[in-house]
């Protein structure tokens, strides 16, 4: 690994030590951010130089708490110019602390559980989340969302507004509140996933970068809380996703749906997300992503890939079909299987969808799949060519195109 | 209770405000050493109850209730000429020892420092 890496590497790592520790000490998460954002890139210039200092935690918080200090100064400088005095309300009554003495637990958690606040829009929970806790750029961001990098410096700058409004603090949620904010935690990891996974917009169909970044909070997750069968099944889904990627995308980046998918898939992350997902179910406690990751499995591990003919040979996977569960549920990832449960499909096809999904290209997409396999090729190619003028990934327009021109 | 004050430059010299320290390495690692030493001094002898430095002071919040609901607000200001900037307990046989335990306080912090008596749990001076 060459110095820049092993840098980026390190720094990935302490910028959420770093933002909790001074979160903690200091309060202001919203300044913090900016002023841990700012010392990254002081220690990523001066750091891939060759100048590494001793202990690179000590520095960082050093630094960070400067210009902490200095971000603090100018707004109160800015403050008495103004002749403004901001005042923040406290809470009444003394609530227990969730937080517990330094050292005890790992503060990233505290952090994703901040940045993925009920209060903020799910665009902007990703973006504070990559840079907060993934220890991003804005840069970085913007590049791998394909965006620009003011919109998401704006997005960030919002999520930050909108957790002081809404009082979130530097705090583990309540008990009774915590099944619900590690649903939002989850759903803003899986998010990343699939759209690096599936770039909703641009030339490439896969981009690694934010599939790994999510895989690498999935593994915080993971490791921060062992015993949650929904983390669990949510990381096991993104290994075994993940290791179909060279599958995926054909000589020039184009699609290649699942049931053509003949590349070798990585054996390691099929083991793991194989480990993973066995361990969740045997707890006992159901959920989507344990669903899709079983799914996934099932998949992975029936499958025979045939070195001589360079082929594998399918599993009958009804059971995808057969268990209604994930209906309703964001699977940005879904597709049908190939494998049976036809009384299914006809419902799928011709029953009604959520409103707010019922115009998104995946569902004609699942549907002019359903109506291929049902032998409704006419009404098929309709709906292919429906998901084309819909999708804004042009790997994905080619080749639901090309299902539609087969069909006729 | 010996307490030293300064204004916001106090920190900037010590790398401990908003950029960093504007004495050289040798003077900041010299003066922590002095310090340190006198803690010992006084650990050693049995004297010394506690003492800290405190943070920027643009890291003060203003806690107070309006309207019978508390609220906190940032400041007051590091632009005030002099704030408190740390201190030291120490619990001594005589007013005149800690008289002369100021003094040495003052020529380490370089500046003024103020003492006054903690009061013991009856309410009266000691």
């Amino acid at each position: 690994m060459d110095l820049e890496s092993a840098v980026e590497g390190l720094l990935r790592e302490l910028a959420p030590q770093t933002l909790a520790a001074l979160t903690r000490r200091y309060g202001h998460f919203e300044l913090a951010e900016d002023a841990v954002q700012e010392a990254l890139l002081a220690a990523a210039t001066s750091w891939s130089t060759g100048s590494m200092p001793d202990n690179p935690a000590g520095w960082l918080t050093t630094v960070a708490t400067r210009r902490l200090t200095d971000l603090l100064r100018s707004e109160q400088a800015r403050h008495r110019r103004e002749r403004t005095d901001a005042v923040r309300a406290l809470p009444l009554a003394g609530t227990p602390a969730a937080l517990g003495p330094v050292g005890e637990q790992d503060d990233s958690l505290v952090l994703l559980f901040l940045c993925c606040h009920p209060a903020v829009s799910p665009p902007a929970q990703v973006a504070l989340t990559l840079r907060a806790v993934g220890g991003l750029t804005t840069a970085e961001i913007a590049r791998s969302l394909l965006l620009p990098e003011a919109t998401i410096t704006r997005r960030i700058t919002r999520a930050k507004q909108s957790i002081l409004a809404a009082g979130g603090r530097f705090a583990l949620p309540e008990p009774a509140d915590r099944a619900a904010r590690l649903d939002v935690v989850l759903h803003v990891i899986y998010l990343i996933f699939t759209e690096g996974h599936t770039a909703t917009a641009g030339d490439a169909l896969v981009r690694n970068e934010l599939c790994a970044e999510a895989i690498r909070l999935g593994r915080l997750l993971r490791r921060l809380l062992p015993a949650e069968p929904e983390v669990g099944g949510l990381l096991a889904q993104m290994l075994l996703t993940d290791a179909r990627r060279a599958a995926r995308t054909g000589p020039s980046g184009q699609l290649v749906p699942l049931a053509e998918q003949d590349g070798p898939l990585g054996p390691a992350a099929i083991a793991e997300g194989i480990a993973l997902i066995t361990e969740s179910l045997g707890r006992r406690r159901p959920g989507p992503y344990q669903l899709q990751a079983a799914i996934s499995a099932v998949h992975a591990e029936a499958e025979t890939y045939d070195d001589r003919t360079g082929r594998r040979s399918w599993p009958s996977t009804a059971c995808s079909t057969d268990w209604p569960t994930t209906r309703g549920h964001p699977e940005p990832g879904g597709r049908p299987g190939p494998g049976r449960g036809t009384g299914r499909r006809a419902e799928l096809v011709d029953g009604s969808w959520p409103i707010p999904v019922a115009d998104h290209h995946r569902v004609h997409s699942v549907r002019a799949h359903l109506l291929e396999a049902a032998g409704r090729p006419g009404e098929a190619a309709e709906q292919y060519r429906a998901a084309a003028r819909r999708t804004l990934s042009a790997p994905e327009r080619q080749y639901l195109l090309r299902r539609a021109a087969i069909l006729g | 209770m010996i307490m030293t004050f300064g204004d916001a430059s106090a920190w900037d010299t010590l790398g401990l405000g908003g950029a960093e320290a504007t004495w050289s390495e040798e003077e900041v690692a010299e003066h922590f050493r002095a310090m340190g030493a006198f803690y010992a001094d006084l650990a050693a002898s049995g004297e010394m109850v506690s003492g800290f430095g405190l943070a920027d002071p643009s890291h003060t919040v203003t806690v107070e209730i309006r309207d019978g609901r508390p609220v906190a607000s940032d400041g007051p200001y590091a632009e005030a000429k002099e704030v408190l900037a740390g201190f030291g307990i120490v619990d001594v046989a005589s007013h005149d020892r800690a008289l002369e335990l100021a003094a040495r306080f003052a020529a380490l912090v370089r500046t003024r420092v103020e003492l006054r008596p903690v009061m013991d749990g009856a309410g009266q001076d000691r």
